[in-house]
């Protein structure tokens, strides 16, 4: 009576022993492992990719803000000029200058882009254009807006919103 | 390897930094004949080609921003210095074509602006 409830014990303790989820009696393939330290690497490659892409992404994403304000603004110069005569032509003069502008710094940094040692310096070059070019616009057509306030004094008002409410969203 | 992937040909430089630079003189040299076109003719003129005008100004410049863009998204994909090659060549060919036609519309779009009001 008495070893029977031991031998009992120890049937259970080997049971337990053999149904033991815990030890990890498979190991991963050769395949599995190789993954498992290429993934990584490649996830790096990848996130660097990828911030490199989302730079891109959010400087444009800059640019097209700025773009639309441009572009409401100069929906107000139609009140304007809907009265003006002599103010075109200034006005016209403006818009030279800006293509001029613009243009030259198209030229530099189409020049420059060739000249780039690494994907990450030309990266670089072409984030500061796009960057340089944002800005420019954005003075750009407050100039070109405060031509027409200064042209046709009795339109101001709606300009002069327009723009405000634009480049307020904008920068 | 990432300085190779740039490496352009001194030859293929010397003719892309000329060819640069004879599309910025040629520009030049048109955007001063329309100015003075512009100058010459236009003493009446209508709101709409001003309006025009700034939508040229503001389209042109993004094109160009969004070429740059265009390229940068692909070269930071692109696999090997063929590619790359390739891709800078494209940008540098199409962006002389769009700079020739940009100042050509511009000059039509400056005509019309100057014109219109004495219709």
């Amino acid at each position: 009576m008495a070893s029977a409830p031991k031998k009992t014990a120890a049937a259970h303790a080997d049971a337990d022993a053999k149904v033991e989820p815990d030890l990890p009696n498979e190991f991963p393939d050769a395949s599995e492992v190789v993954e498992a330290i290429v993934e990584p690497a490649l996830e790096m490659q990848e996130t660097v990719r990828n911030v490199t892409e989302k730079g891109v992404v959010e400087s444009r994403a800059a640019f097209v803000k700025a773009k639309v304000s441009a572009k409401d603004a100069s929906n107000a110069f139609e009140l304007s000029f809907a009265a003006a005569k002599d103010g075109v032509l200034a006005f016209n003069a403006k818009a030279f200058a800006a293509v001029r502008a613009n243009t030259e710094a198209n030229l530099d940094f189409v020049k420059a882009s060739l000249t780039a040692k690494s994907v990450s310096d030309f990266v670089a070059l072409q984030s500061e254009f796009a960057r340089k070019q944002t800005d420019a616009v954005v003075v750009q057509f407050q100039e070109l807006a405060e031509l027409a306030k200064n042209t046709v004094v009795e339109t101001l008002q709606p300009i002069k919103d327009q723009v405000t409410k634009s480049f307020k969203i904008a920068v | 390897m990432t300085a190779s992937l740039f490496e352009v040909p001194n030859d293929l430089r010397d003719f892309a930094e000329r060819s640069v630079e004879q599309a910025r003189k040629a520009f030049e040299g048109f955007l001063a004949v329309a100015q003075r076109t512009a100058g010459v003719v236009g003493d009446t003129p209508g709101a709409t080609g001003v309006k025009s005008v700034a939508a040229h100004v503001l389209n042109n410049t993004e094109h160009n921003v969004n070429a740059a863009f265009d390229l940068a998204s692909k070269l930071v994909r692109a696999k090997d210095p063929q590619e790359v090659f390739a891709l800078q060549s494209e940008y540098l060919k199409s962006q002389l074509a769009a700079l020739q036609s940009q100042a050509q519309e511009f000059g039509a779009v400056i005509q019309k602006s100057v014109t219109q009001g004495s219709r």
